[in-house]
């Protein structure tokens, strides 16, 4: 086989970067390119054992001859007489550029960062992205050990510089060699991430409206019975305003508790209401009771009002209950104290003092009207019909307010009067002078 | 209610408890939501990458065996040739 054959033949398949025939003696015969060896012996183990084992072969990585790390794929070479000449071999240089390294050795760019590698039986990198490693041993035990195994698998990796990957691989059959893929599992984390923030900046809007909507209802639901809880609070503390409150009760809970609210109230009010008659009021002839007139006979006095007071007295009343008994003498209070009502302006007040004692007070009135009224119901009262079969006359003692500053200086004047128009023979008024 | 010179001490209102209630459950649960995403996310996608890592490891071990198979290929067609020529230096 001439050199020119041998060119010939390198140029047309692409694979080797160089090519060379070796005689049984381990010299070199031709090369292509010519590389300088013509005639000399090559040593190397891996050429030493192709050349004794007389069968085609690849060798592992090593060190070639011309100082280039390379691998050789070998073929012998025999006569048709079957006589042994040597091998051809091809060399593949790792660190230039041959057909199995586009192949093998050029990383595609990936968004992810993945990339590949190869290593071979003994653990060493026969291509790697970063070129200075090629031929280096790779130094992680934990990446040696995840291959060791089968032919082809995954697993992830945590390198010893605390970098984790996710890595694929498989075993090319010829070599032994392992191709293995792997992709930074932080740059995973990175995606996961990035989507899960995608996913959350279209839900947000969703969750902002949701948020609104929720206080808005929650709004609309407490609004009532904070309305009703302030009615409640004035209504404790007697501040309760006259109106209803104005709530829009549109739950089962609000409209009901809107009703008690309101139905407390009202009979709260009524329960007043009839405590403060009650305390006010005589039972007997419903007018006003003593407390009354000492607390309106100071306001009067407090406001400076120019009024009179009248005390009356039924003559002989003792004689009444004791000729027609309690009850009688009972009723005949009763409706003598509807007499005085019926003959008492809206203006005026009357109460009954005690026993058979009542009192007038007669707004805005001087000794001449005073003395006039009080004849009138004393003429009033005699003429009524009574429910004893008899007549009832009253007394009458007339004072009216100049300078008195208290109630009780007064109604003694009063009094007083009461006294003298009894002594003068009763069924009269007398004015206090 | 606690009663206080004749006024109720004032509480929190009760369309605050309710807002912030909703509020909190709708958060955490979209925190919870988001963080079940991106736990079930993650772990598909690195079951994913693994797989489609060993096809790709695969497919290129695949391809170098190809290559390597047509460089012996190639070398035994030249081993015959030379056969039935005159080789020898």
């Amino acid at each position: 086989m001439a050199q020119r054959d041998l060119e010939y033949f390198k140029k047309s398949n692409g694979f080797f970067n160089s090519v060379v025939i070796i005689n049984e003696k381990a010299v070199l015969s031709y090369s292509a390119p010519n590389l300088g060896l013509t005639g000399k012996k090559i040593a190397t183990p891996q050429i030493v054992q192709a050349l004794s084992a007389k069968i085609p072969s690849i060798s592992s990585p090593y060190v070639g001859p011309t100082g280039r790390y390379l691998v050789t794929v070998s073929q012998p070479l025999f006569a048709q007489d079957g006589t042994y000449y040597g091998i051809i071999a091809g060399s593949i240089y790792l660190k230039e550029e041959n057909r199995l390294g586009e192949i093998l050795g050029t990383q595609n760019r990936k968004d992810d960062g993945s990339y590949f590698y190869v290593i071979d039986e003994s653990s060493k990198y026969v291509y790697y992205p970063n070129e200075r490693l090629i031929g280096e041993t790779a130094s992680d035990s934990l990446e040696q050990q995840a291959f060791s195994a089968r032919e082809i698998g995954l697993a992830a990796i945590d390198q010893q510089d605390g970098d984790r990957y996710l890595a694929g691989y498989a075993t090319i059959p010829q070599t032994g060699w392992r191709v293995v893929f792997q992709t930074p599992y932080e740059n995973v984390l990175g995606f996961a991430e990035a989507s899960t923030l995608e996913t959350n900046m279209y839900m947000l809007p969703a969750v902002v409206i949701v948020i609104l909507i929720t206080l808005y209802v929650s709004h609309k639901l407490s609004l009532p019975l904070n309305i009703l809880a302030r009615y409640t609070e004035n209504m404790a503390n007697r501040r309760s305003p006259k109106e209803i409150p104005d709530v829009d009760a549109w739950n089962y809970e609000t409209k009901m508790l809107k009703e008690a609210i309101l139905l407390a109230d009202r009979k709260s009010r009524e329960a007043e209401a009839y405590l403060l008659r009650e305390a006010n009021h005589d039972p007997l002839t419903n007018l006003l009771n003593r407390r009354m007139l000492e607390r309106v006979t100071e306001e009067w006095m407090e406001q400076n009002k120019k009024f009179a007071v009248v005390f009356l007295d039924i003559d002989h009343f003792k004689s009444v209950n004791d000729t027609y008994g309690h009850q009688k003498g009972d009723e005949v209070l009763k409706e003598f104290g509807a007499v005085l009502s019926a003959q008492t302006g809206i203006d005026n007040r009357c109460f009954r003092y005690g026993g058979e004692e009542f009192v007038l007070l007669l707004h805005e009135t001087g000794e001449k009207e005073a003395l006039m009224a009080a004849e009138r119901i004393r003429s009033t009262v005699e003429r009524s019909l009574m429910p004893v079969p008899r007549t009832i006359t009253i007394s009458l003692g007339i004072a009216v307010r100049s300078i008195e500053s208290a109630p009780e200086v007064l109604f003694r004047k009063a009094d007083l009067a009461l006294y003298r128009a009894k002594e003068s023979g009763r069924n009269r008024s007398v004015l206090f002078d | 209610m606690k009663r206080n010179s004749g006024r109720f001490a004032k509480g929190i209102k009760l369309s605050t408890v309710i807002g912030l209630l909703s509020v909190f459950i709708l958060l955490s649960s979209a925190g919870i939501g988001s963080l079940a995403s991106y736990t079930n996310g993650r772990d598909a996608l690195a079951a994913q990458t693994l797989r489609l890592n060993e096809y790709h490891a695969e497919e290129l071990a695949r391809i170098g065996s190809t290559a390597i198979e047509t460089m012996q290929k190639s070398l035994q067609e030249a081993a015959a040739f030379a056969a039935t020529a005159d080789y020898t230096p």
